[in-house]
């Protein structure tokens, strides 16, 4: 016999029938339904493969902390693998297949590896695979089929997900009997509350075991909890799993708007990720029931007693028709009399304690057998999974007939959120396992969580935690008086209880004590006897309490384990380490919003549709997206930039320098700012010119260059990199608020106040004059003008080598200015130059770039800049400057790099094949009037090399080129074709 | 969403005699994280010792005039009309729309109209200035307003279809 659904009963919607698919097999559920309990419901046994032996597994639970049956569910870019059967609410078209065996569940080949256990135990893969690389080969392919729970989903993602951040005064977590009186308490005192619980329905263990609260029916009371809470502006969210516990009190909650592999509403997201703050957090997360070890506790039959309980009274599936019951706790005679009253025969409850007398054990005895001081040995299995359970009774073997054993090894808290907000823990002996103690934050654990037992005393536990929550995050209403089961309940159990060693004789090889990771009582003795005695070192060895279920199950049997190996109590047991999240949490749901071409901000310019007109080839610049080149119809890039540089070396090329970081610094003591900040003299520069400056970071290495212009008396503008802009920008920030705090002045951020352009070559001068309203500037000086009816500004620098005017415009009135200089351009036989053309260009100039060569570790004097410092010193990093380490002969330094072909950028500079490096390629382009490659590169002993023949040697791309080191300037080295 | 007509922004630092800046502008600036409008301008705190102004784009020039001629040597005023976009969210679920990919508690009851807060919503820094229950303004860099505004796009249809749910 096996599993059937009962004729009525549970807290399903039988007008709503379901059709779903298990490995292509049609089946029928209800509105309600788990996968797990419709596929018991129809008598299905066998849920899963384990992971290493492949040993037929069935369901051990109702809830989250399922080890055996897992899914992939859903198909193509919603396959969502490791799918717990107990974790997914079936809904219509729900499609779902069985993981770890091949070809099918129930013929297996994998099996076999059950012959070879004996030479496969706990960590057997440290021992083994050694050999040549030769060899590695050979198993890798091997390893990697066998390795890993489930298989990922080949297609790409075809949810939406969202992330939400949210406030509360108090976080409740849990929605069961603790959980709701800790948020009725809150919101009654008039707290703003989140209650938070991973089931679609709020209750709890009120969901299996019906009681009634404040006389009426406590589901409903639950209804009500959660109407208070959303009055009072707070949310209830259901489905939704608090996954991690931060610092500062930040929890995270993965919330599940469908069920997995189920197509979303429209636009609607799929899941939703919530980054809660709270003031105080109430954990009301409950306690999971372990199994208990005996040989055989892995077959399909085999079952958590609270989970028997949870398909009867739930969903009205009653999982076996002739009951053993296996317990240490009172809790396990609740689920006898459930089955009972169910129609099914118990045929024994094997207690392992000695002789109880309750009301409850009474009531039981009355209608089944009930053996004390009972150890079960082991579950006789058949080919359908349990048929039968041999158990020692005083000092007797004893077999009964079965077909479903539900077993209690007590209670374990949920304490993971608890430890992830550094909380501790003690081992309490009357329960038999660790309560939260010592919270580090703002959290109180409450109910079953906290160790407590009955519906009193959880009700009672989370409405005190509840209401001082909200009394210490401000809330001082009255919260009421504590709910309290009315009538009393007739019958309560205790969760107290514990059995964590296995009775004489029982074989250990076939104990599983992780039923997860196929670990079993023999392999963590082994571990212990190979010297692993620390938990942290039996979980890695063993893989003890890893994977999808996070050893909810199993830890602390194992623990329990490893301690009594040690001769230590359980109280002196060491602790494993919880992190989050609690439960499986998609990568998805992690990514948000931010996946593909948006997973980090596209930044665009003021003139992005022009060059999209222009028919840009774009290229990532940080977050900017920026024109790499303006290719013609069948030209290559490397073409395009080529023909635009050199339009700018032969006659004028216009290109888009928005990006470039600008701030305004105005004040009675600007001047004095800047000399701070920069390492170039700034004091004496006259109203109207420019210069060019580089800034030092404190250590004295050169962070950023740019130039500097004096608009007015009292007002400059200091440009510098694209890439380094937001890095200036906390720099000055900085230095304005942290070393000169009292000086009088503004720094502000106008990079996109103002939009600019460079039109470049020696027929700048001549297009600008007939754009302009005035005669265009000398070389570094700036002016105010006109330019399409647009006010402007006009800074005469070069970046090029070439004669250059960077136009400035306000960036909401760029776009005339850039049309009319554009066709102007053109019109002059000019071009448009983008990225490329620009790097060229400064390559040849010999133009230091952010990134490239000033990337952090250079002084000026490595950049052949140290003849501009301000004599005077005074700005920031002169000091570190004279640092021996900066000074010494021998230090990388700027050098230009000459070869007959192109230079591979990036690669090593050595004097022959095996030396070591000394330098690299940091910029490389090709001469535009002429002919070879040219490069800047960083180079130890610098300029003393000047003439030296060099490899610039690239392994990556097989690349090898003789270069030649040459001063850093391969065009027009004095400046003629710009200065005045 | 709706994005206003072009206005003129200006920041506005002062680092000496605030009291008198005020008295020449004829308005007390706000205080920290509040904003109110003041005769055609919208005044908002900006950071310390820094306010926004926001007037009509017609006046530009003849309010820089004045509002650097207010400010004398206390303090300096620079134009920023192209740096910040302003996009006006209308509806009673903006609040709701801020949380999403945002960091900051858009609903808590404290920030009311008039309240001025500088954020993140999906990596992108924003300033909020509540003009009222129904009506909020965001400042963000023209860069990144498109990015801001896919999102939204996105995140709106999802609200209007979990509302039709």
């Amino acid at each position: 016999m096996s599993g059937r659904r009962l004729p009525k009963g549970g807290l399903l919607d039988r007008s709503r029938p379901i059709g779903f698919r298990v490995d292509g097999r049609a089946f029928q559920g209800f509105e309600g339904d788990t996968l797990a309990s419709a596929l018991l419901a129809k008598g299905v046994r066998l849920f899963g493969r384990s992971f290493k032996y492949h040993r037929p597994r069935g369901v051990l639970a109702a809830g989250v902390e399922e080890p055996n049956a897992l899914f992939g569910v859903g198909v193509a870019g919603r396959f969502e693998p490791n799918t717990r059967a107990t974790d997914v609410f079936v809904y219509e078209g729900l499609q779902a297949i069985s993981q770890n065996r091949w070809p099918s569940l129930k013929l297996d080949l994998g099996a076999v590896n059950r012959w070879f256990s004996p030479f496969i135990p706990a960590g057997f893969y440290y021992k083994t695979f050694f050999g040549g690389p030769k060899l590695w080969r050979v198993y890798e392919r091997f390893i990697r089929r066998a390795a890993g729970l489930g298989r990922p989903p080949r297609q790409a993602d075809a949810d939406a997900y969202e992330q939400r951040a949210a406030f509360c005064q108090v976080l409740v977590v849990g929605a069961g009997p603790a959980g709701l009186a800790a948020a009725h308490a809150a919101a009654r005192a008039g707290a703003r509350v989140i209650l938070v619980e991973q089931d679609a329905r709020l209750g709890g263990s009120l969901l299996t075991d019906r009681a009634k609260i404040s006389g009426r029916c406590a589901l409903e009371w639950a209804e009500e909890v959660a109407a208070l809470v959303v009055a009072g502006g707070g949310r209830v969210l259901t489905r939704t799993t608090a996954a991690g516990y931060w610092d500062h009190d930040l929890l995270t909650l993965a919330e599940r708007l469908c069920e997995p592999g189920q197509t979303p509403a429209g636009p609607a997201p799929a899941q939703r990720l919530w980054r809660v703050r709270a003031s105080r957090v109430v954990l009301a997360t409950g306690a999971i029931e372990r199994p208990l070890l005996f040989a055989g506790n892995d077959t399909p039959g085999v079952m958590l007693s609270s989970a028997v309980r949870t398909y009867v009274q739930r969903f009205a599936v009653l999982a076996g028709q002739e009951v053993a019951i296996a317990t240490c706790t009172e809790d396990a005679y609740l689920t006898a009399l459930a089955v009972l009253d169910a129609g099914a025969k118990l045929a024994v409850v094997l207690d392992s304690r000695p002789a109880v007398d309750s009301e409850l054990v009474r009531r039981v005895s009355a209608r089944a057998p009930v053996l004390f001081g009972a150890s079960v040995i082991k579950a006789e299995a058949g080919r359908r999974g349990v048929t039968g359970i041999e158990a020692v009774v005083a000092g007797a073997r004893r077999r009964f007939d079965c077909d479903l054993i539900a077993v209690s090894g007590g209670f374990t808290p949920v304490a993971h959120l608890h430890m992830q907000a550094g909380g501790g823990l003690r081992f309490e002996e009357a329960l038999g396992a660790f309560v939260p103690t010592t919270p580090r934050q703002a959290q109180k654990s409450a109910g079953a969580a906290a160790g407590c037992s009955g519906l009193a005393r959880c009700l009672e536990d989370g409405w005190t935690a509840g209401a001082a929550a909200a009394l210490r995050a401000g809330a001082d209403g009255d919260p009421g008086r504590p709910p309290r089961p009315e009538p009393e309940p007739e019958l309560e159990a205790s969760i107290a209880g514990s059995s964590y060693g296995t009775a004489e004789g029982v074989d250990l090889k076939t104990s599983f004590v992780d039923l997860q990771n196929d670990v079993t009582a023999a392999d963590v003795d082994l571990a212990w006897r190979e010297g692993y005695r620390s938990v942290e070192h039996l979980k890695r060895y063993t893989t003890l309490g890893m994977a999808t279920d996070q050893g909810k199950t199993s830890n602390l049997v194992g623990l329990a384990r490893l301690v009594a190996s040690e001769g230590l109590s359980m109280a002196q047991a060491p602790l494993t380490t919880f992190r989050p999240p609690y439960t499986p949490t998609t990568l998805g749901l992690l990514g948000g919003d931010a996946v593909g071409e948006h997973a980090a901000p596209v930044r665009l310019g003021p003139l992005h549709e022009a060059h999209r007109h222009n028919k840009a080839l774009w290229q990532p610049s940080g977050y900017w997206t920026r024109p790499r080149a303006f290719p013609r119809p069948g030209e290559s890039l490397p073409e395009a930039a080529l023909r635009e540089a050199r339009a700018v070396r032969t006659l004028a090329g216009l290109t888009d320098i928005s990006t470039l970081a600008k701030f305004e610094i105005a004040g009675p003591d600007a001047a004095n700012f800047l000399e701070c900040v920069c390492a170039t003299p700034i004091a004496r520069l006259a109203q109207g010119r420019g210069r060019y400056t580089f800034m030092l970071r404190e250590d004295g290495f050169v962070v950023d260059d740019g130039t500097v212009w004096r608009i007015d008396e009292q007002r400059y503008l200091l440009t510098s990199s694209t890439g380094g802009a937001d890095r200036m920008d906390t720099h000055l920030s900085y230095v304005r608020r942290m070393l000169a705090p009292d000086l009088k002045l503004s720094v502000a951020n106008v990079q996109e106040h103002w939009a600019a352009m460079a039109l470049a070559g020696p027929g700048a001068r001549a297009i600008l004059s007939g754009c302009l309203d005035a005669e265009p500037p000398r070389h570094m000086t700036v002016i105010a003008g006109v330019i399409a009816k647009i006010a402007v500004r006009v800074l005469a620098a070069s970046y090029s080598g070439e004669r250059a005017f960077e136009i400035y415009a306000p960036a909401h009135e760029i776009l005339p200015v850039w049309r009319t200089l554009s066709e102007a351009t053109q019109a002059a036989g000019g071009a448009l130059y983008g990225l490329e053309a620009l790097e060229l260009l400064r390559i040849e100039k010999g133009h230091v770039e952010v990134g490239a060569e000033i990337d952090g570790r250079r002084t000026p004097a490595d950049l052949g800049l140290s003849r501009m410092l301000n004599p005077r010193g005074g700005y920031l990093g002169a000091a570190c400057l004279a640092r021996p380490a900066l000074q010494a002969q021998g230090r990388q330094a700027l050098v230009g790099l000459e070869a007959k072909g192109p230079i591979p950028e990036g690669a090593m500079l050595i004097t022959h094949p095996g030396a070591a490096p000394q330098g690299h390629v940091s910029s490389a382009g090709l001469r535009l009037t002429g002919q070879g490659g040219v490069a800047l590169g960083l180079l130890a002993g610098g300029l003393a090399r000047q003439g030296e023949r060099l490899l610039a040697v690239s392994p990556t791309r097989g690349l090898k080129v003789e270069v030649t080191v040459a001063l850093p300037h391969f065009h027009d080295p004095e400046g003629a074709r710009y200065r005045d | 969403l709706e994005a206003p007509a072009r206005e003129a922004l200006f920041l506005v630092d002062i680092w000496a005699d605030r009291a008198g800046v005020e008295q020449r502008l004829a308005a007390v600036l706000p205080a920290p994280c509040r904003s109110r409008t003041e005769g055609l301008d919208r005044l908002i705190w900006w950071e310390p010792s820094r306010w926004l102004i926001r007037t009509p784009l017609a006046g530009r020039s003849a309010r820089h005039v004045e509002l650097t001629a207010a400010v004398r040597r206390d303090g300096a005023v620079t134009e920023v009309s192209g740096g910040l976009y302003r996009l006006r969210v209308k509806g009673s679920a903006w609040r709701a729309l801020l949380m999403i990919g945002g960091v900051f508690d858009a609903e808590s009851p404290a920030f009311a109209p008039g309240s001025v807060a500088g954020t993140l919503i999906h990596h992108l820094a924003v300033r909020l200035d509540v003009i009222d229950e129904e009506t909020l303004d965001v400042y963000i860099p023209p860069s990144y307003a498109a990015e801001l505004l896919r999102h939204w796009d996105r995140a709106i249809a999802r609200l209007n279809v979990l509302a039709a749910v």
